[in-house]
C-alpha cells in the first residue's frame, strides 16, 4: 500500500466531514461532537463558515446537511433492496431506524454496497425483540438470496446424462454441487412469508418451527425449497464433496428415506443443482 | 481493448512529461450511449436495441462471481462496453487501494472495455466508505495531492484515467482557486483524460452561484473523452443531481455547446432511479444527437479556452 501523502489539513477536513455526515445524530451535534472540531475550528455551528461557506440560497448547515441526508437515504435504500421482505414484515419506519442502528454497529468499509447488509441477521438477533427470532429468519433468508446471485455461476448438469450412468457406479458417483446454494436451517418458515411477499399477497408472520430451507439459483433465477432433515444431511455431505455411496451411508435400501432421497436427487438435478458428476 | 498508450512505461511517470495532442487521448468516439442498469437487462439481451454503446458502474461488477457478470459478458460480446466508477475515491488520504485497482483492472480486461473513468471526489477516509462522491476543497496541497494518485493510478493501469466533474453541495473558504481551474491544472499535472458532466456543472452551478457557461469556458475541453447527461431535482432552493427524469433542457444547451469544442466525443445518458421503460430511455439519450450535430469544425487545440 501508498503512505497517505497529503499534509494534515486535507487529511483532517476529510475525517471531520465523514464523521459529520455518517454521524446518527443531527448534524448540529454532530458537528459539535466531533473529535476533530478543535482540529478543523469549528466547535459549534455557528463557527462552520470558518470551513464550509454558505451558498446564494443555503446557510453552510443546510448545505452540509444535504450530505448528511443523503448517506442515510443511500444506505437504508441499498438494504430495502436487499431486505424488502424485513421491510415489509417491520413496516418502513421500525426498518429505517433499524437500519441506522445497524449502520452505526456495522459501518461500511467496502469499496462496494453489495456486503453492507450481511450482518442483518445477527443484528436482527441481537436488538429487535418481540421480532427477533423471525425477522432473523427472514433476513438470513434475504441475505442467502443476495448470496447465491453473486455466487459463481457454473454450468450445469444435463439431467439426461444420469441415464448413462452404469447401475454399478452410482455408489461411487460423486455429484458436484453448484456453487451458487445455502443450506438454512431456520427457526420459522420464512420463505412462505418471503414467497408470499414476492406474490405480493399480505403474508402472516408464521409461528415458530425449525424450518431447514435450500436457497439456490439456475437459470430461472433465485428459488427456495424446504429439505426434510435426511435430504439436508444428504445434501451437505454432498457438498463437502462425498460419493453417493457415502452420502447415503446409514440409510437402509429398503428405507423410506432413502427413496424419498433419491426421488428428491433426481428433483435437485432436474433444478439445477450440480454442475456436474465425477464417475 | 482498453487503448495502450504509445509510450513506454517509464515515459508515464515522468514528472515532465507533455500534454496529449491527440484528441481524447487517442480513445474513440463511441457515439451516443446509454447507462446499463438491471431493470433493462431482459430487453437488452432479448431484443439487442441498436445503441452505440453501454457504460457500466464498475464496481456492481467487481465483487460478484454471479448473475451481473453474466449478463456483462453477455452485454459485451454485443455493445462497447466503458467502465464507470464510484469509489476509486482518488482525492482521499487513505492509501490507494491497490486491491481494488487490480479488481478494475481484471474487469476492464474482461470486458474489454474502452476505458475506465471515475470522479474527482474522495469516498471515504480512515477506512469508512461513505458512498458519496465528495467535494474537495481546491488548492495547490489538494492538486498536488490528487495529481501524483492519478499518476500512480494510469501507470498501473496503463491506460489514461478519465476523471469527471462532480455535482457538489458544499464548496471549502479554504479553496484558492475555481473548480475548472482546478481541472485545468489537474489535467497538466496528471496528464489525465476528463469526462464532462454537463448536468454536473449545471448543478453546481446553480448551489454556488456561478455562470456555467464561465465554468464550460474555462474546461480544458481538449481533454474530454466522454460527456455525461442526465436529470437533476429541483428543490427550489438547490438542484440534487439525483438522475431522475428526462434532461432538462438548459443542459443540452450546455452539451451543445461544449461539444462544439471538441473534435466529438462520446456521449452518455444517465438514468438511475425511478428508471422508465428501456424505449423511454433509449430515446431520451438519443434526443443527444439533436445536440451533437453538426460535427465540429474547431480543432480541439485551438478551441481549448484558458
Amino acid at each position: 500500500m501508498t503512505a497517505a501523502t497529503a499534509s494534515p489539513s486535507l487529511r483532517i477536513l476529510q475525517a471531520w466531514m465523514s464523521d459529520a455526515i455518517t454521524s446518527p445524530l443531527e448534524l448540529e451535534e454532530a458537528i459539535e461532537q466531533s473529535d476533530h472540531a478543535g482540529e478543523v475550528g469549528v466547535g459549534e455551528v455557528s463557527e462552520l463558515e470558518r470551513v464550509v461557506t454558505a451558498g446564494p440560497r443555503l446557510s453552510a448547515i443546510e448545505r452540509l446537511g444535504i450530505y448528511h441526508e443523503g448517506y442515510r437515504h443511500r444506505l437504508i435504500e441499498c438494504l430495502l433492496d436487499d431486505y424488502p421482505a424485513l421491510c415489509h414484515a417491520l413496516g418502513r419506519d421500525r426498518f429505517e431506524e433499524i437500519c441506522l442502528q445497524y449502520l452505526q454497529a456495522w459501518p461500511s468499509t467496502a469499496r462496494s454496497l453489495n456486503p453492507l447488509g450481511s450482518h442483518i441477521a445477527e443484528f436482527c438477533q441481537e436488538r429487535l425483540e418481540a421480532l427477533s427470532a423471525f425477522a432473523a429468519a427472514l433476513a438470513q433468508l434475504e441475505w442467502s438470496v443476495v448470496e447465491v446471485i453473486h455466487a459463481r455461476s457454473d454450468p450445469v448438469l444435463d439431467a439426461r446424462c444420469l441415464e448413462y450412468v452404469p447401475p454399478n457406479a452410482w455408489a461411487n458417483a460423486r455429484p458436484v454441487p453448484i456453487s451458487a446454494l445455502r443450506i438454512l436451517n431456520l427457526t420459522h418458515p420464512a420463505h412462505r412469508y418471503y414467497d408470499g411477499f414476492l406474490a405480493q399477497q399480505e403474508p402472516e408472520i408464521p409461528s415458530p418451527a425449525r424450518t431447514i430451507v435450500l436457497t439456490y439459483r439456475n437459470s430461472t433465477g433465485v428459488e427456495s425449497l424446504e429439505l426434510s432433515s435426511v435430504a439436508e444431511r444428504v445434501l451437505r455431505r454432498l457438498i463437502a464433496g462425498s460419493t453417493l455411496g457415502e452420502a447415503l451411508a446409514g440409510l437402509d435400501d429398503d428405507d423410506v428415506s432413502r427413496q424419498e432421497v433419491m426421488v428428491a436427487f433426481q428433483s435437485w438435478v432436474a433444478r439445477g443443482l450440480f454442475t456436474r458428476l465425477d464417475l | 481493448m482498453i487503448a495502450k498508450m504509445d509510450r513506454p512505461m517509464h515515459s508515464l511517470t515522468s514528472r515532465t512529461r507533455q500534454p496529449r495532442k491527440t484528441p481524447r487521448f487517442g480513445l474513440p468516439n463511441l457515439g451516443v450511449g446509454v447507462g446499463l442498469r438491471t431493470t433493462h437487462y431482459r430487453q437488452i439481451l432479448t431484443e439487442t436495441p441498436p445503441v452505440d454503446w453501454f457504460e457500466i458502474l464498475s464496481e456492481n461488477y467487481m465483487y460478484t462471481e454471479g448473475r451481473p457478470l453474466d449478463i456483462l459478458d453477455r452485454v459485451a460480446s454485443r455493445y462497447p462496453i466503458v467502465m464507470h466508477g464510484v469509489s476509486l475515491s482518488i482525492g482521499s488520504t487513505d492509501p490507494l487501494d491497490w486491491e481494488y485497482l487490480a479488481q478494475l483492472k481484471a474487469l476492464r480486461d474482461r470486458v474489454h472495455a474502452v476505458w475506465v473513468s471515475d470522479h474527482l471526489c474522495w469516498t471515504g477516509v480512515a477506512g469508512r466508505n461513505v458512498h458519496d462522491l465528495l467535494p474537495l476543497p481546491y488548492t495547490e496541497e489538494t492538486l498536488r495531492h490528487v495529481a501524483e494518485r492519478v499518476r500512480q493510478v494510469q501507470d498501473f493501469l496503463e491506460a489514461p484515467l478519465v476523471l469527471e466533474n462532480p455535482s457538489t453541495y458544499v464548496e471549502f473558504v479554504e479553496s484558492t482557486m475555481t473548480e475548472w481551474e482546478f481541472i485545468t491544472a489537474l489535467g497538466e499535472q496528471a496528464d489525465c483524460g476528463l469526462l464532462l458532466d454537463v448536468n454536473n456543472v449545471y448543478v453546481s452551478a446553480y448551489n454556488h452561484g456561478f455562470d456555467p457557461v464561465t465554468y464550460m469556458a474555462g474546461f480544458p475541453m481538449h481533454r474530454v473523452v466522454q460527456f455525461h447527461v442526465a436529470g437533476h431535482t429541483h428543490h427550489g432552493t438547490h438542484l440534487i443531481d439525483s438522475h431522475i427524469g428526462p434532461v432538462s433542457d438548459p443542459v443540452w444547451q450546455l452539451l451543445a455547446s461544449a461539444y462544439s469544442h471538441t473534435a466529438g466525443a462520446s456521449v452518455l445518458l444517465e438514468w438511475d432511479a425511478e428508471i422508465p421503460p428501456w424505449p423511454v430511455v433509449h430515446a431520451e439519450a438519443l434526443r443527444a444527437h439533436e445536440f451533437i450535430l453538426p460535427l465540429p469544425s474547431v480543432a480541439p487545440e485551438a478551441s481549448c479556452a484558458s
